[in-house]
């Protein structure tokens, strides 16, 4: 039985470690911080391509104990724009046609689970806001997140995958809770 | 070379046994999410309450081959609860607490969804630890402003995965049973006549 056990986590093992590229969950957003913004009269606003759209940046690459995380349709960057694009929608404030626009490049991100019980997410982004060709707001944005890890690969790579969608979250929670921001999308 | 197969054995008695102790985490980010048709919307605000403790609870279930899983089921379902009521109203918002009454006021909703999420999982598989099987349960005490309960609406939900379908996604089966379960709670909900 104990050579069954030993099989099946040497599986395990393999199966998180091997060469299949992972993708994080689902983005879900900060609904708090959400509802606060949607109580502010703001502008319709549309996204504009999150940059850098390179999947072979250095910030569309993570590595997770030699594993590889990828967003799901590619690169992070996608992802970071599908999940201000959900957002923009929940509130009913997003139209692609908008004069006021929201841009956004991806300077640093990283999940890092090397570490046998802590592991740690950094996220920096530089957005911009735009009213009809004049910047209303140009401002980078930092997260930084820790989370529970493990000795084992078998648990920190899935734990490295799942906290992708909490540092989109977080990243933007700060976004949202920010004056500046809320000013440079008001009526 | 008795000692070399000994610390062989100790080495892999070390390894078995870090990874035994260890909770293999999921996520309950639902394959699908219940969808919203703008002319069928009850024209009311509601509130869904969650607080932050609700949003930390870790829960662990069993998964394959003696192992077992870990997750967050307030946090991960969240977004699945809320589009599941923006399936129904108007308007949803999230509350923490069903007796912050400035909040509630502000929030200006006429009812309060005071969700309770339970959990089971199982895997008839004893060398691969994701579950082949999990069933969530999502019941809703729902009261008016002032805290009078005027229904309870429960669903159930249950997901399979087998490991050639979970072996790129190792939370299928979780993620299949909140899918289900939202959407039946959107039924639920919609039937209630109290609730329209």
């Amino acid at each position: 039985m104990s050579f069954l056990r030993l099989s099946a986590c040497c599986l395990a093992v393999a199966v998180f470690s091997g060469c299949s590229t992972l993708v994080p969950p689902p983005y879900s957003a900060d609904y708090q911080g959400l509802d606060r913004l949607k109580k502010q009269p703001l502008e319709k606003v549309a996204v504009g391509t999150v940059q850098p759209r390179n999947p072979d940046a250095p910030v569309n690459k993570i590595t997770l104990r030699g594993a590889r995380l990828a967003g799901p349709n590619g690169t992070f960057a996608q992802y970071l724009e599908e999940a201000l694009v959900q957002d923009l929608k929940e509130i009913a404030v997003f139209d692609a046609a908008a004069g006021t626009r929201i841009d956004a490049t991806i300077l640093k991100n990283d999940i890092d689970v090397s570490g046998f019980s802590t592991g740690t997410g950094r996220m920096d982004v530089e957005l911009t806001v735009t009213r009809n060709t004049k910047t209303s707001l140009k401002k980078t944005y930092s997260a930084t997140t820790t989370f529970d890890s493990s000795f084992a690969g078998a648990v920190a790579i899935p734990k490295g995958q799942a906290e992708y969608g909490n540092l989109v979250r977080t990243l933007l929670g700060k976004v949202y809770a920010d004056p500046e921001f809320v000013n440079a999308l008001k009526k | 070379m008795p000692s070399i197969r000994f610390v062989r054995l100790g080495f892999a008695a070390v390894v078995v046994s870090l990874l035994a102790a260890c909770a293999h985490p999921i996520n309950l980010e639902p394959t699908k999410l219940p969808e919203r048709d703008e002319t069928k919307l009850v024209a009311k605000k509601v509130g869904y309450v969650l607080t932050d403790a609700d949003r930390a609870k870790e829960v662990t279930t069993p998964g394959g081959g003696g192992d077992k899983v870990s997750y967050y089921p307030y946090r991960d379902m969240e977004k699945a609860i809320r589009a599941s009521l923006r399936s129904v109203y108007q308007d949803v918002s999230s509350l923490k607490s069903p007796s912050d009454a400035v909040a509630i006021k502000e929030a200006g909703v006429a009812y309060i969804f005071l969700p309770e999420i339970s959990t089971a999982s199982s895997s008839s598989s004893p060398f691969t630890w994701p579950p082949t099987q999990f069933t969530v349960n999502v019941i809703c005490t729902v009261t008016d402003p002032q805290g009078t309960v005027l229904a309870k609406v429960a669903s159930t939900g249950a997901g399979a995965a087998e490991f050639s379908e979970f072996k790129s996604d190792f939370s299928l089966s979780a993620r299949r049973a909140v899918a289900e379960v939202v959407e039946k709670l959107a039924l639920e909900v919609r039937k209630n006549d109290k609730l329209r």
